[in-house]
């Protein structure tokens, strides 16, 4: 179990109020009200098509919110006047399909943001990014291009790339979902370690095993709200919705 | 009132400004005014009007791309958009190309030139009409056509299957060099040179034979190459597979090969073909009386570009449904 | 058991043993029927074929034709057959090539005895240098202007048709069909010959380079469109959600990738480019060839005109084959 967060002070890292998203007239998410505290892992289930990717990429703002308001760390992001690009250095984003650039190689993947983002020299950019790729165990891959990794391996240079960025926050949208079953759990592993030490982490995935190991709070995401949220055991035991029962003796 | 313009101002709060109403539909009147009211009415344009003309193209173009990529805004108003490119392209061609429209119809469309006998005045050509002479000619073309697609295809069939299957180290060297120089010699330079120059050292062929030999040597080397390609791309496990089946050689052939390349080979090929066809006009430089041979004696006999244009027509009726098709041909490979 | 001595007797294994080695063997890899086929073939072609000189009447170029394909066959049988010695294949594809050139020497009717006079005649070339200089440096101009021209307006009219809006569709595909559609060389003679009718008078030079411009954009088009529709959006956004700015997007990330899937077929093109500006030929453009065919009226000789032909050969022959390579090794880096 991840540590718990001392509810005595805890910090606010993302406020959301009364998010809502349309597609033209497809109204995907339906007034998103929540708070997650630094140092949360937080998972969001919910049957597909129900705006769990689209939650997340309002989040930094990858999609463009129809109103309400979103706060990171008491930023509003919604207000146009401020730099995204700023805030979503701070957001780290693993994707479902790993979206590495396949002409360059593992370690450049992980250098490139440091380098033209935040202005890292390239020397220290290399130094952490063989750091990191020590952390997800991919060192002695970090010369090959995409294309000659596993897609564990992709997955796991897809976090260390994040991370290279040292953000605040993560969020991960279905990051073992493309993977075959044996390299799961590598990928599984080092998102619990990145857990364990603190990151404040926003999870959208139907693992498990990971949910009740690693999170402390569980959102269940349904037709564009969140009809019930909790620790993993309340949810998942003592489940209150309805639909909630539904989905879990679904997935269960 | 003041609410509703405060809700605008939420919606589209987060737009830069090249893609606000407020910018586009002032942009749009400003700019068909400019372009309709303070431009010049036909005429001819000094270098600095041409400039101007480009720079406002531009300007457009980006306003164009920032409205299509935008996902928020309306179709209609991108339709909008898109028809005003065609608008301006017409609009400026129209005033500023310097043409006398009022010619058209007498130099480019009259059909009364087509119509009339007697070209040069001798011989078989006095009885027969100007069309006649045009769809003789474009027999001609096809003739060449027809001629240099079959025998390229069989030369690059063979050298294709020598490559790939028989791959000989040797051969392949001659091949490739074949392939690589006829890919590399203009077909105009090789028409010339096998029709004026090769008859010094006693090699005297026809003005057909040559044409036809010409396009079959370039054809071929290209051709070669695509053959190669749809060869190689079948794998050896698919041949092994299908004789591990109990397939014949010949029917693994037939069955499990043959099909496979064709899709591959079909689109490249469509369009090799189609280049060919065009190339036959080429053969015009070694007077072969073919479709653009005989329309530039008719236009300067006549002096009146109708035979041209029509010459030009009859390639586009062949062609441009053979184009279309090698398009999507091509794409439905790329979805498969 | 123990080896027999007696010659009879080893004979007699000898044979045993050969027939169980190839007695699976077809007929037509049987060594007795390829041995015996070559030889026959080859004491065929040196006895009974005509001598020297054209071949007169069907029957005698019927019997060479034959006899080279008979040749052909069986040294295809043998370079095929995966269990023949490589001695052997090396021999028969030397005799392959050999025999074909000379038959090319022996029956192509050649004057070979002024061949080295007409065509490689070095002395010809004298106070042609000056024309060839001209004639280059026009080609060259062409050339780059053309093709920087139809660069920018093909990326433009590629990101057009990759906004996939219905509208524009429409017409960027009457355009680029039509273009691709339409001989260059008929384009050509109708923008030098056949505008002036209407008061559009352009010089030789632009006529040519529109023509170029006007067909190689609309090839390039395609190509600029499949090198940013390959980019998928998820790679933009990735990288959108590391905090680059869309302008480093693309430097970065985007224009990297682009370019590999672009530049082989663009330099294809640029190749295919260059060639056809001796289509300006048919417009009087003093350009390489123009010049080379003034040359050869001038000095009555040939030489100027093949080697006019090298130069684009030895221009072009390199840019060839490092396209080739690019593209095996773009292929490799494209695999998933
Ligand atoms: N860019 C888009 N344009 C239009 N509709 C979209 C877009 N992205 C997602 N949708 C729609 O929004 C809904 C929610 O999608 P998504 O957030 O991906 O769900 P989930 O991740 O929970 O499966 C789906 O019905 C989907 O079709
Ligand atoms: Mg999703």
């Amino acid at each position: 179990m991840a540590q718990e967060v001392n509810s005595a002070s805890p910090i606010e890292m993302i406020r959301i109020v009364d998010l809502e998203k349309y597609f033209a007239k497809l109204h995907v998410l339906k007034g998103i009200t929540t708070t997650i505290h630094k140092g949360q892992v937080v998972s969001v289930i919910g049957p597909s098509g129900g705006g769990k990717s689209t939650f997340l990429r309002c989040m930094n703002r990858l999609e463009e919110p129809s109103s309400g308001s979103i706060f990171i760390e008491n930023v509003d992001i919604t207000d146009h006047r401020i730099d995204i690009n700023k805030i979503r250095t701070d957001i780290g984003m693993v994707f479902q399909d790993y979206n590495l650039f396949p002409h360059l190689t593992a370690i450049q993947n992980v250098m490139l943001a440091p380098v033209h983002v935040r202005r890292v020299k390239p020397k220290e950019a290399e130094e952490h990014g063989m750091e990191l790729l020590k952390r997800v165990g991919v060192t002695d891959k970090a010369k090959e291009y995409p294309f000659n990794l596993s897609g564990g391996q992709q997955q796991r240079v897809a976090i260390a790339r994040s991370l290279a960025m040292r953000p605040k926050i993560m969020f991960f949208d279905e990051p073992t979902s493309a993977l075959d079953p044996e390299m799961i759990r590598e990928v599984l592993d080092v998102m619990q370690t990145l857990a364990e030490s603190g990151m404040t982490m926003v999870v959208v995935s139907h693992e498990l095993g990971f949910i009740r190991e690693a999170s402390n709070r569980v959102m269940i995401l349904v037709d564009g709200k969140i009809i019930e949220e909790g620790t993993p055991d309340e949810v998942f035991n003592t489940p209150q919705n309805q639909r909630t029962k539904d989905f879990l003796s679904k997935i269960l | 009132m003041i609410d509703s313009i405060e809700k605008k101002k939420g919606k589209y709060g987060h737009l830069p400004w090249y893609r606000r109403y407020e910018f586009l539909y002032p942009f749009m009147i400003i700019y068909a005014a400019l372009i309709i009211f303070v431009m010049p009415p036909v005429s001819r344009l000094n270098i600095f009007g041409y400039l101007m003309l480009i720079v406002a193209v531009v300007i457009y173009v980006f306003v164009l791309v920032a409205v299509q990529t935008d996902r928020e805004k309306p179709n209609w108003l991108k339709n909008i958009f898109a028809f005003g490119v065609i608008l301006i392209f017409g609009l400026f061609f129209y005033r500023y190309s310097g043409a006398r429209w009022s010619e058209v119809g007498h130099y480019f469309f009259n059909m009364d030139v087509m119509r009339r006998t007697g070209f040069m005045e001798v011989g078989e050509a006095a009885t027969t009409t100007n069309w006649e002479l045009m769809f003789r000619a474009l027999w001609t073309a096809i003739e060449i056509f027809l001629m240099s697609a079959v025998l390229s295809t069989l030369l690059a069939l063979l050298l294709a299957v020598v490559r790939v299957i028989v791959n000989d180290k040797l051969l392949n060297f001659f091949i490739e060099l074949y392939v690589d120089v006829f890919r590399a010699v203009p077909s105009i330079a090789l028409l010339l040179v096998i029709y004026f120059s090769l008859p010094y050292a006693g090699i005297l062929l026809s003005p057909f034979a040559t044409g036809v030999l010409a396009l079959t040597l370039i054809e071929g080397a290209y051709l070669c190459e695509v053959f190669r390609s749809g060869i190689e791309a079948i794998h050896k496990n698919q041949v092994e597979s299908a004789r591990a089946l109990g397939m014949t050689a010949w029917k693994a052939m037939k069955l499990v090969v043959l099909p496979q390349s064709i899709k591959i080979v079909l689109p490249p090929y469509t369009n090799r073909m189609i280049g060919l066809m065009k190339r036959t006009a080429e053969c015009s430089v070694i007077a072969i009386a073919e479709i653009l041979q005989t329309a530039r004696q008719l236009q300067s006999w006549y002096a009146n570009a109708t035979p041209l244009i029509i010459g030009a027509l009859m390639y586009m009726i062949f062609l441009f449904p053979l184009t279309r098709a090698a398009t999507i041909l091509e794409r439905r490979r790329k979805s498969a | 058991m123990k080896y027999q001595r007696d010659s009879l007797q080893s004979r007699k294994d000898f044979i045993e043993q050969w027939k169980v080695r190839y007695h699976h063997l077809p007929w037509y890899r049987r060594y007795e029927f390829i041995l015996p086929a070559f030889i026959a073939v080859l004491l065929f072609t040196i006895l009974a074929l005509p001598s020297y000189g054209k071949p007169e009447g069907a029957v005698d170029t019927l019997l060479i034709g034959i006899i080279f394909f008979a040749f052909f066959a069986v040294a295809i049988l043998i370079l095929m057959d995966r269990e023949k010695p490589v001695l052997l294949k090396r021999i028969s594809s030397i005799t392959v090539i050999g025999l074909f050139f000379w038959f090319f020497y022996r029956y192509s009717g050649a004057q070979w005895d002024r061949f080295r006079y007409q065509f490689f005649n070095i002395s010809m070339l004298e106070g042609v240098g000056e024309l060839y200089l001209i004639g280059l440096w026009v080609t060259l101009r062409l050339s780059v202007v053309s093709a920087l021209i139809a660069m920018v307006i093909g990326l433009v009219l590629g990101i057009l048709r990759s906004l996939k809006n219905p509208v524009l569709e429409i017409f960027l595909m009457i355009y680029i069909d039509f273009f691709r559609a339409m001989p260059l060389i008929v384009n050509m003679v109708i923008v030098f010959y056949a505008l002036p009718f209407l008061g559009i008078n352009l010089n030789a030079f632009w006529s040519a380079a529109l023509a170029l411009i006007l067909m190689n954009s609309a090839y390039q088009a395609e190509i600029f469109r499949a090198g940013i529709e390959s980019i998928p959006r998820r790679q933009v956004q990735a990288a959108r959600a590391l905090g680059m700015r869309p302008m480093q997007v693309m430097r970065l990330v985007v224009l990297p990738q682009a370019v590999r899937v672009i530049l082989p077929p663009l330099s294809n093109n640029l190749v295919s480019l260059v060639k056809d500006t001796a289509v300006a030929y048919v417009i009087t453009l003093p350009e390489l060839l123009t010049q080379a065919r003034h040359a050869v009226i001038w000095k009555r000789n040939p030489t100027p005109m093949i080697v006019s032909t090298f130069i684009y050969l030895a221009t072009l022959l390199p840019f060839i084959h490092f396209i080739r390579l690019q593209e095996r090794r773009s292929k490799r880096w494209l695999r998933k």
